[in-house]
């Protein structure tokens, strides 16, 4: 099943394209990575799936229906969760604090209810505790949910916010660089959570550098140069393929 | 534990019921209530600039719109106090929204200089629109609150004792609602968006909606303060939307401890009383404000709620650390 589609997409930052008439896909139940050097648009793609960024042309769709000109938190609604290059997260608040808050506007908004704290509110505040318990405890963070994020290693920050992602049960998670900037030890054990996510039926997209993490994940990769797509397939062909050797490493 | 705060909870009802029994100058009395006054307007200011993080400097016009639309409507429409009291807050909660749906849109900035924009064309309002508002004479011999309340009957404010009861359970009620707003969903969506507002809206958190509230609220509780001001000290005038107050609610919520309820209420209280004393000129004041102010964000940028806070998260982390457990 399609769930997260562009279809023609451009992006132009003044003079430059960033993206260039790009159509890509995701499936429900893939992984797929999307690799490309620096400066080939694939951030901008996730900002513009998002809804962070607008688009100059094209479209984009989620489950069939028109995100294009969707907000972020509409979109965030609809079930894609996202991490980011530079890790974002609140570092004010507790680690259960950055939990609770990935899934509480998944919910439902009442704003009422939830000054007066009504029962409905409490059942759903104690499911969301209950969840991000769980989630905290897959990652092995436990020990740590009530220290302040701001406290929290650079390892286990990248940690939080890639498991905050998943508090709302979502349809599609995209990881930029998941495996960028943290050690052997790390990168291993964010494999491992990916494969396992992906097993319980967990959708992914992730951008990476590391070649050995995109090919040991990844079913299909996707490669942009310049803001356009030069290749895709399964990751074998992908190593294979002249264009990509060619946009990497320089012809 | 819980006995423990319920013994503090009565033992600080005590103390309140009593102050009025207690305190034998009416001068203190006169600032007690006006603390009263400036922690309602504090917190209020506290929602938007500290939950928020948006720089407002609206505040004076609603206090303003919420004097005088109680002012008018007692005074010209015979419309009961508790009625025009309410009226106050809910007007200039409207207004803050009509002033917010623009404004709010703008970056940090800019908000600033929109509501800094509204409160001098408020202020140019009250003085010139003379048949409504009485101009720059201000509307004076505002008639002293009385309250009709079903089962209860009449009530009539016109002891400092009076003003202490009502205003001391509007402070109540004010304190409690915030406190369980700022510690609710809401307050921790609007932290969410101070603290990285695209991770929040990523998060499915709609900034703006919440922008909106937070300014909403924080107009209503400015138009209650100054509804009771105005009938408090029988007066309304264009000073009511005086530039000066942004120095005071300033000063008040970040030596208190921006973000915090507990240190704005401190703040609040404090910067009520140390003026007074100090007896100092208001062009001599100004400068003062402005060193302190200084003197807190160098060297105590989370104000003294903010120390507390840290105090107490010291604390658990020591002990956390004493158990081994970190």
């Amino acid at each position: 099943m399609l769930l997260l589609e562009t279809i023609d997409l451009t992006k132009k930052f003044f003079g430059l394209t960033a993206l260039n008439t790009v159509n890509f896909h995701v499936n429900k139940g893939e992984i797929v990575g999307l690799i490309g050097p620096n400066g080939s648009g694939k951030t901008t793609l996730f900002n513009c799936a998002t809804g962070v960024l607008p688009v100059s042309g094209g479209r984009i769709q989620f489950k069939g229906e028109d995100i294009t000109n969707s907000t972020i938190h509409e979109i965030g609604l609809k079930g894609v969760s996202r991490t980011f290059q530079i890790i974002r997260i609140f570092p004010r608040l507790t680690v259960m604090e950055n939990m609770l808050l990935a899934i509480q506007q998944h919910q439902g908004e009442r704003i009422i209810s939830s000054i007066l704290r009504t029962p409905h509110v409490r059942r759903l505040e104690r499911h969301a505790r209950e969840r991000a318990s769980a989630l905290l405890d897959f990652v092995g963070l436990t020990s740590l949910k009530d220290n302040l994020a701001a406290h929290l290693s650079y390892g286990q920050q990248k940690l939080l916010e890639f498991i905050m992602a998943f508090m709302p049960n979502p349809e599609i998670v995209l990881l930029d660089e998941p495996a960028a900037a943290v050690n052997p030890t790390m990168i291993q054990k964010m494999m491992d959570h990916i494969t396992r996510l992906n097993q319980e039926g967990y959708t992914f997209c992730i951008i990476e550098h590391n070649m050995d993490v995109v090919m040991e994940l990844c079913h299909r990769v996707v490669v942009l140069n310049y803001g356009e797509k030069i290749a895709e397939g399964k990751p074998e062909e992908i190593r294979n393929n002249r264009d990509v050797i060619e946009a990497y490493f320089g012809g | 534990m819980s006995i423990f705060r319920l013994l503090i909870f009565i033992g600080g009802g005590v103390l309140l019921a009593g102050i009025p029994y207690s305190v034998t100058s009416p001068y203190v009395m006169h600032l007690i209530i006006l603390s009263g006054i400036y922690i309602i307007f504090a917190l209020s200011y506290d929602i938007v600039v500290g939950y928020l993080g948006m720089l407002s400097l609206a505040h004076p016009a609603f206090y303003g719109v919420g004097a005088y639309t109680s002012v008018l409507l007692v005074m010209r429409l015979h419309v009961p106090f508790i009625l025009a009291f309410a009226a106050a807050g809910l007007l200039a909660l409207l207004v803050a929204l009509i002033v917010g749906y623009p404004a709010l849109r703008l970056s940090y900035h800019s908000f600033a200089i929109v509501t800094l924009a509204f409160t001098l064309i408020m202020r140019i309002v009250w003085i010139n629109w003379e048949s409504l508002t009485n101009g720059p004479m201000g509307i004076p011999g505002v008639p002293r609150p009385r309250l009709d309340i079903p089962f209860l009957g009449n009530i009539h404010i016109e002891t400092a004792t009076g003003y202490y009861y009502f205003i001391l359970i509007v402070v109540i009620l004010t304190c409690l609602f915030i406190y369980l707003m700022v510690n609710s969903r809401v307050g921790r969506a609007l932290v969410s968006i101070r603290e990285n507002e695209v991770l929040a809206e990523t998060l499915g958190v709609n900034a703006f909606k919440y922008r909106m509230i937070a300014f909403a609220i924080g107009g209503f509780f400015a138009g209650i303060a100054g509804s009771f001001t105005a009938h408090y000290i029988a007066f309304v005038g264009p000073e009511f939307t005086d530039f000066y107050y942004i120095t005071m609610l300033l000063i008040m919520v970040i030596l208190g401890g921006s973000g915090t309820v507990h240190g704005v209420i401190l703040g609040a209280i404090v910067f009520t009383f140390v003026p007074e004393y100090l007896r100092i000129t208001p062009e001599f004041r100004e400068v003062i404000y402005g060193c302190i102010l200084l003197l807190t964000i160098i060297f105590m940028p989370g104000g003294i709620g903010g120390k507390i806070n840290d105090m107490v998260e010291g604390r658990r982390l020591k002990s956390h650390a004493a158990a081994g457990n970190n």
